[in-house]
């Protein structure tokens, strides 16, 4: 009777919900190297489903952390991040009920900016004891008035045909952006999908997560200043 | 006078050949008689009725099935070629022992000799051994140390058998300095053992003379089922190995399941599959499940279920009171049991309670009837954060939006003899605060119902509370609860008659309209649900997939029940819809699948970087 009450509940369940997502990149170049970045997940489009989810101990085989433990590792990270050479001002903004998270820091130049986004992950998978063998990557460069987004090679992005289906549905409906400012105005940008701001100082990439994981977009961006 | 008694000797002797050759072929035949009695779960295939309902052949050549069995052994694959006959029953069972739990499958064998060629047609991989009596099956297998050759079954002239096994629960943790090799070495011998007794096993010594299996067993369907209620029982030996303090609890559940068992027979009609399913066992917990099933599913319910709304619902009975004492009864030794507890504690405890607790007015609070129903999906508009970006900077700006989400509508209720009390819990509750900080309360009291308010704000869905005719209602249609509480829906407008006499026949029952839920799930907007592959799947499911029923046959008989699958078309055999069904499913997978392949193939290379 249970099993039969359960796999009523799932069709219904199944047939409602799909999750939603927003990850937005924002970085700003100063004339020196420096700049400021900020990294934002929304998921208050799937606030319903976000809440139905924290409800369960697990989901898919995945451990649902509660609440509190979110904010938890946000605050770690924002401690680890400030202890790393090279960044500082490290601030958090962290919404629970609409599910928003942004961490954003300042960083004296790229080179600083890739080791800590590296270290961050080695450090988080260590401390949960995650038996996965991170090798850092380079994220940006950046030489002259050419900046770079890289992004990790096509190799370490798990092939998303070979995804369950439950985790491809996470990714389906999932969106990147990333917004590059700098100091003058941008000659050229790479990536087909980019778009340049009217005052000529910005660039926007948007793509779906999904389009990036089965790698019909390219994540790859020469930029020119 | 020896001319006259030789040729009736000679009869005699005759006859008793004939008879013994007839027995031992009927008994070599019999599948069963290799069924050691040990055996937890039976599945008995009735290959040869199921071939005259539908063409297993054709079901065979279906294309899932064809994926299905691509990687498996080729006497799987094609098991005519090998003498195997599958037009003759073939028997499924799990047991449990001291060192390995094993799955086995039992099939019939017409022609031994084309058995022989398995090696020449598998390359090696799979060989025949004698043993003397019948053949071991060997599959060569690559393991770290090297290829070596496993048995996975067995064969002689009457039938194959194909044997897996696993450690055995009880098994694991005996001893935890035994390394991972030895272990290995133990199960394969305790295998070899077990095909080996299952070879040798005539009726004497099978599930065959079990005298419950002899008088409930059924055989009339298309798939006999058996399972000893005792199955999980080997994993709480091996937690009282680990924890001897259980030993009490181990022996309570033991004294529960002993001599406990369930059967079933499926039968694959025309439009219909039906599960028919019969529990008996020791007397004490007979009588202990007769008691708790003491009670009817509230009338009243069906009147505020509409059945044009209708997608599915559980409705269940059972008796508080009897469940309470019940309880009770198997908590007292289970507590008196724990070592580390004064003996005595259990009954004391109870004994205790029991000035305190009024277990009548409990029974009269909740009389444990209830009813859970799904009456379609709503659509509500909640808000939502997102950002605008400046087109001059790409600064971004938060902003709120607004989106319609569908949630399933529901409706609980509860019975209650004691409406008055029931209210009294929902005001206390509506008093509360509903985080520690103060603020608004848990329940608001709404008049004639209760809101709750932190559903609302969390998934902007209405939920509400309320006490009337004896019914605790929790629903979130409103329609319901603001309008309808004081009579229900009109005679004309509630859920059919089917429903209403299966509910008063039964103290179990569920049943899910699958009509209605794809109907409706295909209308639904957005561009998932629009989308012409989702659509395709909904039309599959709406052109064969009728409705389920689950429920028990009487009320007053517990153990009895069946669970019924309705397919869409009365006129075809129920197992050809379902394989055709999961056919067309997996060939509509398949095509979305290489046509993705194909847009990949056809992507500029640039874009593949």
């Amino acid at each position: 009777m249970k099993r039969n009450i359960l796999i009523f509940s799932s069709l219904i369940v199944l047939s409602c919900c799909t999750g939603c997502f927003e990850l937005i990149e924002e970085l700003s170049l100063n004339a020196d190297g420096s700049g400021h970045v900020s990294i934002t997940f929304n998921g208050s489009k799937s606030k319903n489903k976000l809440n139905s989810v924290m409800l369960m101990d697990s989901i898919n085989g995945y451990v649902v952390p509660s609440k509190a433990d979110i904010n938890q590792e946000f605050f770690q990270l924002k401690k680890d991040l400030n202890a790393m050479s090279g960044i500082s001002g490290v601030k958090l903004s962290l919404d629970s009920d609409n599910f928003i998270y942004t961490v954003e820091g300042n960083f004296s130049n790229v080179s600083s900016l890739n080791n800590a986004l590296n270290r961050v992950v080695e450090t988080s998978l260590k401390r949960r004891a995650i038996p996965f063998t991170f090798e850092p990557f380079t994220h940006f460069s950046l030489k002259g008035n050419t900046f770079n987004r890289i992004g990790p090679e096509r190799e370490r992005i798990p092939d998303y045909k070979k995804m369950k289906f439950e985790d491809r549905k996470i990714f389906e409906s999932g969106e990147y952006r990333a917004i590059y400012r700098f100091p003058v105005p941008i000659q050229s940008a790479s990536n087909p999908r980019a778009v340049i701001s009217k005052n000529g100082k910005a660039m926007m990439f948007h793509a779906s997560v999904k389009e990036l994981m089965n790698q019909r977009v390219p994540m790859k961006n020469t930029i020119k200043f | 006078m020896m001319l006259h008694t030789t040729p009736i000797i000679l009869k005699k002797l005759l006859t008793s050949i004939v008879l013994f050759l007839s027995f031992q072929a009927l008994f070599g035949q019999n599948l069963m008689n290799h069924v050691p009695k040990e055996a937890m779960f039976i599945a008995e295939f009735n290959l040869g009725k199921m071939d005259k309902k539908t063409s297993l052949d054709s079901l065979g050549a279906l294309a899932f099935v064809q994926d299905f069995v691509r990687k498996a052994p080729a006497f799987i694959k094609n098991p005519g070629k090998f003498g195997i006959d599958t037009k003759q029953k073939a028997v499924l069972f799990y047991g449990t022992g001291e060192t390995i739990n094993y799955f086995s499958l039992l099939i019939s064998v017409k022609d031994i000799e084309k058995m022989k060629s398995l090696s020449d047609a598998t390359e090696g991989k799979f060989s025949l051994k004698s043993t003397g009596n019948y053949f071991e099956i060997e599959e060569k297998k690559y393991s770290y140390y090297g290829d070596s050759l496993d048995v996975v079954g067995a064969v002689n002239n009457n039938f194959l058998l194909l044997f897996g096994d696993m450690p055995s629960t009880d098994y694991m943790g005996i001893d935890p300095g035994e390394s991972y090799q030895d272990r290995q070495k133990k199960a394969k011998i305790a295998s070899k053992a077990k095909i080996a007794e299952i070879m040798a096993l005539s009726g004497i010594n099978s599930i065959s003379t079990n005298s419950d299996f002899k008088t409930y067993y059924k055989k009339d369907g298309d798939i006999g089922l058996w399972m000893n209620s005792a199955i999980g029982l080997g994993s709480y030996k091996s937690m009282i190995r680990r924890n001897p303090m259980l030993k009490g609890f181990y022996q309570q559940i033991e004294s529960m399941t002993k001599k406990s068992y369930n059967t079933g027979s499926i039968k694959l009609a025309n439009g219909e599959m039906v599960l028919d399913f019969q529990s008996f066992g020791n007397e004490k917990m007979m009588e202990m499940v007769k008691d708790v099933s003491k009670a009817r599913i509230n009338k009243k319910f069906s009147r505020y279920v509409k059945q044009d709304d209708l997608m599915g619902y559980a409705s269940f009975a059972a008796n508080s009171y009897n469940a309470g004492k019940a309880y009770r009864e198997y908590l007292t030794p289970l507590l008196d049991s724990f070592p580390q507890l004064p003996s005595g504690l259990g009954s004391s405890l109870f004994d205790i309670l029991d000035i305190f607790i009024d277990e009548e007015a409990i029974a009269e609070l909740v009389p444990g009837d209830m009813m859970f129903a799904f009456t379609g999906l709503k659509e509500y508009e909640r808000e939502y954060t997102s950002y605008i970006y400046n087109d001059s900077t790409f600064e971004r700006e938060e902003v709120i939006r607004t989106k319609k989400d569908m949630l399933p509508e529901f409706t609980f209720m509860l019975s209650t003899k004691r409406e008055g009390d029931m209210r009294k819990i929902l005001d206390a509750l509506s008093r509360i605060p509903a985080d520690r900080k103060g603020g608004e309360a848990l329940f608001a009291n709404e008049g004639l119902y209760y809101s709750i308010p932190t559903v609302k704000e969390k998934m902007g869905m209405d939920m509400m509370m309320a006490v009337q005719n004896g019914i605790l209602f929790i629903s979130n249609n409103a329609d319901l609860i603001q309008n309808k509480l004081s009579t229900g829906y009109e005679k004309a407008e509630m859920i059919e008659k089917k429903h209403r006499k299966a509910m008063r026949k039964s103290n179990q029952v569920v049943y899910v309209d699958f009509q209605n839920i794809f109907s409706t799930v295909k209308k639904l907007p957005g561009k998932s649900m629009q989308d012409p592959k989702t659509q395709e799947m909904f039309d599959l499911m709406l052109a064969n997939m009728d409705e389920l029923w689950s429920r028990n046959y009487k009320r007053k008989d517990p153990f009895k029940s069946f669970v019924s699958l309705k397919m869409v078309d009365n006129g075809k055999n129920s197992l050809d819809q379902m394989a055709n069904l999961v056919n067309d499913a997996f060939l509509a997978t398949s095509r979305r699948a290489k046509k993705y392949q194909d847009e990949e193939m056809l992507m500029p290379e640039e874009d593949k970087d």
